[in-house]
């Protein structure tokens, strides 16, 4: 019988791996962030604050203590009522790590390529033709498709990363480490923003499950204390 | 001092009657096994949602321009509001694993059959009235999720003829779910639903104490008493359950909380990542799945091709469930001295559930089409069958005295 069931189990897993929705046709890269490591927080706020925060504002982050001392407040974020030239609105960033996943922020700042076809002569691997332009040309350098992405397009079966899509084909002012570095902090920022009160929940969370540990191993004593006169 | 005072309350008020009745002096039998802690987990994961749910509504807005932001500012500048707002919604999934558990102890013990009936009726009256609690609860972020699941939910009521369009403006009170929906179905989740569940549960705890506890052997304690009238295979509830209840509690609370405190969306099944988005009828998500202890349901109804006719299959699912009682005609109650036909009814019945869990959260691809209706099937086969094979099949002599654990 036991057997049965587990067959049955292992037969289900399989249509697990089809209930995630992740419809990106590059690999997520795996973000490499830490929320309570302080320092990466603060280069990521500044970073946000002069790169994003011209169009993207973090309404929610108008009370949160770290961010008003990066600097990031809100009259100098942009006025919600803000007209803007050519697209839709930047979205509010606040929410953006809980809404899509850190990996996503992570792998969406790093593909943007540079493209004639559309008008704002960049476009994105992970989001085509968003209408975000590439703030970062001078930062991480010029990046164009290579011959691969058609051979990618017909291989389905198998995401390929970006940086086998893409070469770089002008250097910019940070080598790619340093490019990854800030692109990383910034996404640590942005998943902070997303719940500030992860730090004191994960911390908090260590000596409530302490204390129901040791206070487990009381209650435990007293019910056998009790119980040893039932057969 | 205190006994004049206990004299004093006993005149006026049947305090010590009370407590003897339903604590000191009631008797459960003594092999209750970890299965029994559910019912417990299930009555403390109520008092979890009754008073989180009152801080909360502390801070909550139920409008349509302020919901979203009002359960942000909660998490963000109410002190501890991120806690109790996990603990609502972690307490949310929490209540139905534990109230499904304590249905699927309630089946392999046949503690639904004479004389716990009514028991069993009342219990499943709790499931629905908690059920839309949960989706009336469910809208309150007003994220993306909470508004394009409930539409989906409440267009089931389409399928009624002729009316069914005015039910569904009379429901929403508005042509499509918005800020009104929120504000009506806010009311019912705090007020309306939690009066019915606290008494649902006074009652269902009260028809337990008139026929008293099953257990995994299935013996009726009751039929051999000592001289004082006492189960000779019974103990009183207090001390002996009290204390094994609260070890069980404490395992439940450090699972609960490792939840709350390390993974409070639990990978998208508790808090779905639309949610984080603000309710826009103008934008369909993707893909809509309804939360995660209602995909059973609704797998059932994606699976038929009519609407109408998926929406009574998916309602004579729960009614199967109501019925059980009577359509199991088994001489014994516990799943240890059935037949081999009863073993494989139920689990077939654990696997199709589970499985119509699975494939409801998934979107519909021919697979996912596939697996829904073949657990359809087989779901149904278990009930259509039962008063067959439990009437027919070979079962074990039951002992007349708890011997075994």
């Amino acid at each position: 019988m036991k057997k049965f069931l587990l067959l049955i189990v292992l037969l289900l897993v399989p249509l697990l791996t089809f209930a995630s929705d992740d419809s990106s046709s590059i690999v997520l890269e795996k973000a490499p962030i830490n929320v309570h490591d302080k320092s990466s927080l603060m280069r990521g706020a500044k970073s946000f604050k002069t790169l994003c925060m011209t169009c993207h504002a973090l309404r929610m982050l108008q009370y949160n203590s770290f961010a008003k001392k990066a600097g990031i407040t809100i009259d100098l974020m942009p006025a919600k009522d803000k007209e803007w030239w050519f697209a839709k609105a930047p979205p509010d960033l606040s929410l953006t790590v809980s809404q899509h996943g850190a990996d996503w922020i992570y792998t969406y700042l790093q593909v943007f390529y540079q493209d004639p076809a559309v008008k704002i002569g960049s476009n994105n691997l992970l989001v085509p033709n968003s209408s975000m332009p590439n703030l970062f040309l001078g930062l991480q350098g010029k990046q164009e498709l290579n011959a691969n992405r058609e051979k990618a397009l017909n291989e389905h079966w198998r995401k390929p990363h970006y940086y086998s899509l893409l070469n770089k084909t002008s250097p910019g002012s940070m080598t790619n480490e340093q490019f990854e570095q800030t692109v990383a902090d910034i996404t640590n920022f942005l998943a902070y923003a997303s719940e500030p009160s992860k730090l004191q929940r994960e911390r908090t969370g260590v000596w409530v499950i302490l204390f129901l540990v040791v206070f487990l191993v009381l209650a435990y004593f007293l019910k056998r204390e009790y119980w040893k006169d039932i057969e | 001092m205190a006994s004049k005072l206990k004299v004093w309350i006993d005149d006026r008020f049947p305090m010590t009657e009370l407590w003897e009745n339903h604590v000191s002096k009631y008797y459960a039998p003594k092999n209750l096994n970890f299965w029994y802690l559910f019912g417990v987990f299930s009555l403390l994961v109520l008092l979890n949602q009754i008073i989180t749910g009152i801080w909360l509504a502390m801070y909550y807005t139920p409008t349509g321009a302020e919901a979203f932001d009002s359960v942000e500012q909660i998490m963000r500048n109410v002190k501890y509001g991120w806690l109790l707002r996990y603990m609502h919604s972690t307490g949310a999934s929490a209540f139905f694993a534990v109230i499904y558990l304590h249905m699927y102890r309630g089946i392999m013990y046949g503690s639904y059959k004479g004389p716990r009936e009514l028991l069993w009726v009342i219990g499943m009256v709790i499931l629905v009235v908690l059920l839309i609690e949960a989706v009336t609860g469910y809208v309150l972020p007003w994220g993306q999720m909470s508004f394009w699941a409930t539409k989906v939910l409440i267009s089931v009521f389409s399928v009624i003829p002729f009316v069914g369009k005015y039910v569904i403006t009379w429901l929403q009170g508005d042509y499509n779910v918005s800020g009104i929906t929120l504000h009506r179905f806010f009311s019912f989740h705090v007020v309306l639903l939690p009066l019915a569940i606290i008494a649902l549960t006074l009652v269902h705890v009260m028809a337990l104490h008139k026929v008293g506890s099953n257990n995994p052997e299935g013996i009726e304690i009751k039929a051999c008493k000592d001289s004082l009238g006492r189960p000779l295979d019974g103990i009183p509830f207090h001390p002996y359950y009290t204390l094994k209840d609260l070890v069980g509690v404490v395992i439940f609370l450090i699972v609960f909380f490792l939840i709350v405190f390390y993974a409070p969306t639990f990978g998208g099944y508790f808090i779905e990542a639309p949610n984080f988005v603000p309710a826009n009828p103008l934008v369909t998500p993707p893909v809509i799945v309804p939360p995660w202890y209602l995909a059973s349901f609704y797998s059932i109804l994606r699976a038929v091709p009519n609407k109408l006719m998926g929406v009574i299959v998916a309602a004579a699912a729960v009614a199967f469930l109501f019925v059980l009682p009577w359509l199991d005609r088994s001489p014994v109650k516990s799943i240890r001295y059935r037949g081999v036909w009863s073993k494989l009814g139920l689990t077939v019945f654990v696997i199709s559930f589970a499985g119509l869990g699975v494939v409801g959260t998934m979107s519909l691809t021919p697979l996912v089409l596939f697996f829904s209706r073949f657990f359809t099937v087989t779901f149904f086969m278990v009930f259509l069958t039962m008063p067959f094979y439990t009437k027919h099949e070979h079962c074990k002599r039951v002992p007349d005295r708890v011997t075994k654990g």
